[in-house]
């Protein structure tokens, strides 16, 4: 139901958009901007929606695409290799991706590589093969791809990275809407939202939303604690365990 | 019913960790050991990170030792003067363990060690256990019942320096043997997320020849001592210590070991000693297999870790 209000909203915005003798532009917005963990949290599912403005004004047989880009906060990762050594599978071999970004959801009307050249989706990151992935140490371009896949791979199977054609419907060449799914392991920090509408290979417009997922309340309260103050928080947690056991013991007793 | 758990970074269903606390604590009960050796794998089998399963296990023995300790201590079965000598040690030990076992997350070997370090001390002390519970189960079967021996200290321990008076114990022995066996239990507690009981016990009986009556008491009051010094520093060395995980689980473990321990005392020792045996090589087994066994992926990712 919020989600069709939702859209009911975007649709009312329509009227709004300029008189079509510019070219086509975006609007969109996102079902929530703070996600707050909390501790009943088990991931979220967000809303993009937006409308395309003025989708005539390149003529009415023009091919419109959108692709959203969702991405979290980058995060220093290391990729381990295993390989058995004397019978058990041990880690060798790593490589150190210095900016990968903790979360990365894609989705787009039509495959990737079929909504502009190469260039565009380098230079804005639409899509894993563009993403701009810096390591430290010297690796063969095979090396790296290898492991880059890895990356990508081992993010896909924890649900913290997602690629979906299709996963962008337009209604009526001018409404748009996706899901962004947030598994329970998120990383907390700044996420943003992008959303690219292509003409015929060419980036026409483009639009950017902030979201913010951040621990809250007794979670945030323990998480910092535990990270600041992690002298304190150790004592404390010897603390309660003392006593939760001499209350356990005495409980027992009786 | 879900629910977050804040250092771990995942959620998990509340009554599934309070189950998993209730059941170890009902073995735990049932065959008078600690549980931190079955409670750690289960947290890693069940998706927590080896080295919140580890931290957070610490913590969780420090509370089930203090219960066990007063009740020990009530009918004055611990040896405060031993205990202290093994805490000298197991402080020592567990500080380089500590800083051992973040070096080895550091450099992506922590996991591995983990398993390694339970594969060779559950295989070998649960084997041991087996063939001693077997032997003496068909030793209580057979007509004729030898007495059982008296075990005396080999000559080179009574030549070690520094000899001390444990009243308690009735033993007269050198400080630097419990200083070492705490050191050790110290050390595996830090990296594995026990208590150490299971090498202490033993320890205390065959090498230290300390009295029956106060084994236990006296090995679950210096454990207190040790993962509460081993919780402090997980907690500043790798911030991995959960403490609402820790909190659930041991309020699961108070009430299975309340109905475990009901439970052993209707079985016999030695059909006992079998039973944990058997586990005990069931989780080694458990463990060995994801070592040897090929990883879906051989490529693994982690944060990077200071």
């Amino acid at each position: 139901m919020k989600r069709l209000a939702l859209i009911a909203a975007a649709m009312l915005a329509l009227p709004l958009a300029p008189p079509g003798t510019q070219a086509a532009g975006l609007v969109s917005d996102i079902s929530e901007r703070q996600i707050e963990i909390r501790y009943s949290f088990a991931g979220a599912d967000l809303l993009l929606f937006g409308a395309i403005q003025a989708p005539e004004a390149d003529g009415p047989d023009a091919e419109l695409d959108i692709a959203v880009v969702v991405r979290g906060p980058d995060l220093p990762t290391v990729v381990r290799r295993k390989e058995r050594v004397a019978g058990i599978w041990v880690n060798t071999d790593s490589m150190l991706f210095v900016n990968a970004p903790g979360y990365y959801a894609v989705a787009s009307t039509r495959p990737i590589a079929e909504l502009a050249g190469r260039d565009i989706l380098d230079a804005n990151e639409i899509g894993f093969d563009h993403l701009q992935l810096a390591i430290t140490q010297r690796a063969t371009p095979e090396e790296n791809n290898i492991f880059r896949e890895a990356l990508v791979r081992n993010k896909l199977r924890d649900g913290l990275y997602s690629s979906s054609v299709g996963g962008v419907q337009i209604r009526d060449a001018a409404l748009f809407r996706t899901d962004v799914i947030l598994p329970a392991n998120v990383p907390v920090g700044d996420y943003r939202a992008e959303v690219y509408l292509f003409k015929d290979g060419a980036l026409l417009s483009r639009h950017a939303s902030e979201i913010n997922v951040d621990k809250s309340g007794f979670e945030r309260w323990v998480y910092t604690f535990a990270q600041e103050y992690s002298a304190l928080y150790g004592l404390t947690a010897v603390l309660i365990a003392l006593i939760s056991g001499w209350i356990a013991g005495t409980v027992a007793r009786h | 019913m879900p629910i977050y758990l804040p250092i771990a970074e995942i959620s998990m269903n509340a009554f599934f960790i309070i189950g998993m606390g209730a059941t170890v604590g009902f073995l735990s009960g049932m065959f008078g050991v600690g549980g931190g050796f079955l409670m750690t794998p289960l947290l890693i089998f069940s998706g927590v990170p080896p080295a919140v399963a580890v931290a957070t296990e610490s913590n969780e023995i420090t509370a089930a030792s203090v219960s066990g300790a007063l009740a020990h201590w009530r009918r004055g079965g611990v040896d405060i003067k031993m205990g202290t000598v093994l805490i000298a040690g197991g402080a020592v030990g567990s500080v380089i363990g500590a800083f051992t076992f973040k070096a080895l997350r550091a450099i992506g070997q922590v996991d591995l060690i983990i398993a390694l370090a339970y594969v060779f001390f559950l295989g070998s002390i649960g084997a041991i256990m087996l063939w001693e519970s077997l032997r003496s189960i068909r030793r209580s079967r057979a007509v004729a019942q030898p007495p059982p021996q008296k075990r005396d200290h080999s000559g080179w321990i009574h030549r070690l320096p520094f000899k001390m008076r444990f009243r308690r114990s009735r033993l007269y022995i050198s400080a630097l043997l419990p200083l070492a066996i705490g050191a050790v239990v110290g050390f595996l507690a830090a990296i594995m997320g026990v208590g150490g009981g299971f090498i202490m016990v033993p320890a205390m009986i065959y090498i230290l020849g300390m009295p029956t009556n106060v084994v236990v008491g006296t090995s679950l009051f210096q454990i207190i001592f040790v993962t509460a010094t081993v919780t402090f520093l997980h907690s500043v060395n790798t911030q991995t210590v959960d403490v609402i995980l820790a909190v659930m689980l041991l309020f699961g473990a108070v009430i299975g070991a309340q109905m475990g321990a009901r439970v052993g005392l209707k079985l016999k020792a030695e059909q006992l000693r079998a039973l944990l045996a058997l586990l005990v090589l069931g989780v080694c087994g458990r463990m060995a297999y994801g070592l040897f066994l090929r990883p879906s992926d051989i490529y693994s990712i982690s944060p990077v870790f200071g």
